[in-house]
């Protein structure tokens, strides 16, 4: 008898909520180890059905942790939605001037003032693929890395909402001139996904949270936006994004993850 | 007198952890806690159980006794902190350890301890401060403060049950980036490169604490430059009740202030410093 070692997979079965088809993943050490890295433990599995997508979300144990239907994409096996934002949209930004990003997992293109000639930087992770368009020159290394980092957090990312990846640009427009701005991969990740999770509160956690405000959140985070969620008992992550200033979208989803490191609040994807 | 109050009120503590410690049970029975989790909340509810005579005696003591709104404090984050215990046996999850200790470190007799040991270190380190060590410290509050007063280097030293948990190593790499602070978290067995050239070492929590009084301050001996100071906060066990309740996070080594200076003096201390707060102590102290 030889010794081989036995190779054990595991293989999960779901059935889409929207047209029932079965759904079958194999949790290779790919999925688990995109799991690892998530900052909520979670990688995405998506399954085209069709008129919608599925996305079965795995943890970093390999127990499926629900599964998200995505109405808007996909319409056909090969058509993408294609979303196309108004200059309005890019207002406000000194840095980029368009930017391109196609999402082949979702079937899914956002597109903003791209024009045909400039400064491009194309990005590709997997299934992501960014090409951006600036309106003066940087340090190439700095552009890259930064890009890098995007694209990256981009390809594991499944929301619908264009906002959540208009967003992220966002952020990425402001830090371009700030190359020791102290960024992290895993508030990018939420900020791309804002629209697909929600925040819960946790008592008695929330409680003793707002009793003793802990120095570091208190000094280092906006401190009404903190006694805010703490107060609230669930809440959309998009929705407590919303302001207008990049750095403030960009310090609440920190924050957010500061409290979800504590267990001050939960972070769930919206089924 | 006054000390003899919050000595007393810790064994008001007990019934909360016994009962943290039968859901430990409660959760082995269904397959979801190990055998050795299951061991240590037994090894507890026995020790508890035997100090019921005690126990009792205490609360008689502090009939009619108004406790310290400090004592009252300390006491509910305590509480939170068996919670936290609790599902750090069962599901071997520490971010509710670490925010306990967040919030442990903003009750008044924590803070007035951190406020003494700021006051001296502004009197003895008084020149440049390159180094500052804590060790153990899911959230090193105390050595932050300290080195972003001096824009010192700020190094938390962890044994490797601390470094080896994710969680904590995070929210201590946080510390050090969020307030923007040269330094890193590292294995305390890695520690020879700072060595005689270290201005502070601290250590003031109950995962330090586990790593015993002795060897601690051989650390902090070694780690620290001549005329270097040492500052901690320890725990006045000098009744069981207090005693008991550490043991749940598996601290066994006690020391009450007085040994510890007899300690420091045989390891090469000198200037011994300790002023008590309720059942805690701020204690500093410089290398020879």
């Amino acid at each position: 008898m030889s010794s081989q070692r036995l190779a054990l997979r595991r293989v999960i079965k779901t059935r889409c909520p929207r047209c029932g088809r079965d759904i079958v993943v194999n949790v290779g050490p790919d999925i688990l180890e995109e799991a690892r890295r998530n900052p909520l433990g979670m990688a995405g599995v998506v399954e085209l059905h069709g008129d919608h997508a599925a996305v079965v979300y795995i943890d970093r144990n390999g127990n499926e942790r629900g599964v998200r239907v995505y109405s808007v994409l996909a319409r056909g096996a090969e058509e993408y939605t294609v979303f196309t934002l108004p200059p309005a949209a890019l207002e406000g930004f000194t840095n980029i001037s368009g930017f391109s990003l196609t999402l082949k997992k979702l079937k899914m293109k956002i597109q903003a003032m791209l024009g045909e000639e400039g400064v491009f930087l194309h990005a590709v992770k997997g299934d992501a693929e960014l090409m951006l368009d600036f309106k003066r020159d940087f340090e190439w290394g700095v552009v890259k890395r930064l890009a890098g980092v995007l694209v990256d957090t981009i390809d594991t990312s499944y929301s619908e909402n264009p906002n959540d990846y208009l967003n992220a640009i966002r952020i990425l427009d402001v830090i371009l001139k700030e190359p020791n701005f102290l960024y992290s991969q895993e508030v990018f990740w939420l900020v791309t996904n804002a629209s697909t999770l929600i925040v819960k509160t946790r008592l008695p956690e929330a409680m003793l949270f707002k009793k003793y405000r802990p120095s570091m959140l208190f000094e280092r985070y906006d401190a009404h936006f903190l006694a805010e969620v703490a107060d609230i008992p669930r809440e959309n992550v998009a929705k407590l994004l919303k302001v207008g200033n990049p750095y403030a979208v960009y310090s609440r989803a920190d924050a957010l993850l500061a409290m979800y490191k504590r267990g001050i609040v939960d972070i769930e994807v919206v089924e | 007198m006054a000390e003899q109050v919050y000595l007393d009120s810790t064994f008001l503590l007990f019934p909360e952890l016994k009962r943290a410690m039968e859901a430990v049970l409660e959760e082995h029975e269904k397959g979801l806690a190990s055998d050795e989790a299951a061991e240590h909340a037994r090894n507890i509810i026995t020790r508890l159980e035997n100090l019921q005579v005690e126990m009792v005696a205490a609360s008689r003591r502090l009939n009619g006794v108004a406790v310290p709104i400090e004592m009252r404090e300390l006491s509910e984050v305590v509480r939170y902190g068996f919670t936290a215990l609790k599902r750090m046996l069962v599901t071997g999850d520490s971010k509710y350890h670490v925010f306990f200790s967040e919030i442990l470190y903003e009750t008044r007799l924590y803070r007035s301890a951190f406020t003494n040991i700021l006051t001296r270190a502004a009197e003895l380190l008084n020149g440049e401060v390159k180094r500052i060590i804590e060790i153990n410290d899911p959230a090193p509050l105390l050595s932050v403060r300290a080195a972003f007063r001096h824009r010192a280097e700020l190094v938390v030293l962890d044994t490797p049950d601390v470094y080896d948990d994710p969680a904590v190593q995070g929210i201590q790499s946080d510390y050090i980036k969020k307030y923007l602070l040269p330094g890193k978290v590292a294995p305390i067995d890695e520690s020879q490169s700072y060595e005689g050239d270290t201005d502070l070492v601290a250590f003031t929590f109950i995962d330090a604490w586990r790593v015993g009084f002795s060897r601690l301050l051989d650390h902090a001996r070694r780690l620290l430059r001549p005329g270097g100071m040492l500052a901690a906060v320890v725990p006045l066990n000098s009744r069981e009740g207090l005693r008991t309740i550490l043991r749940a996070w598996r601290v066994t080594d006690t020391i009450d202030p007085e040994r510890l200076r007899g300690l420091m003096e045989e390891k090469g201390f000198t200037d011994f410093r300790a002023r008590s707060y309720g059942v805690l102590a701020a204690v500093t102290a410089t290398a020879k």
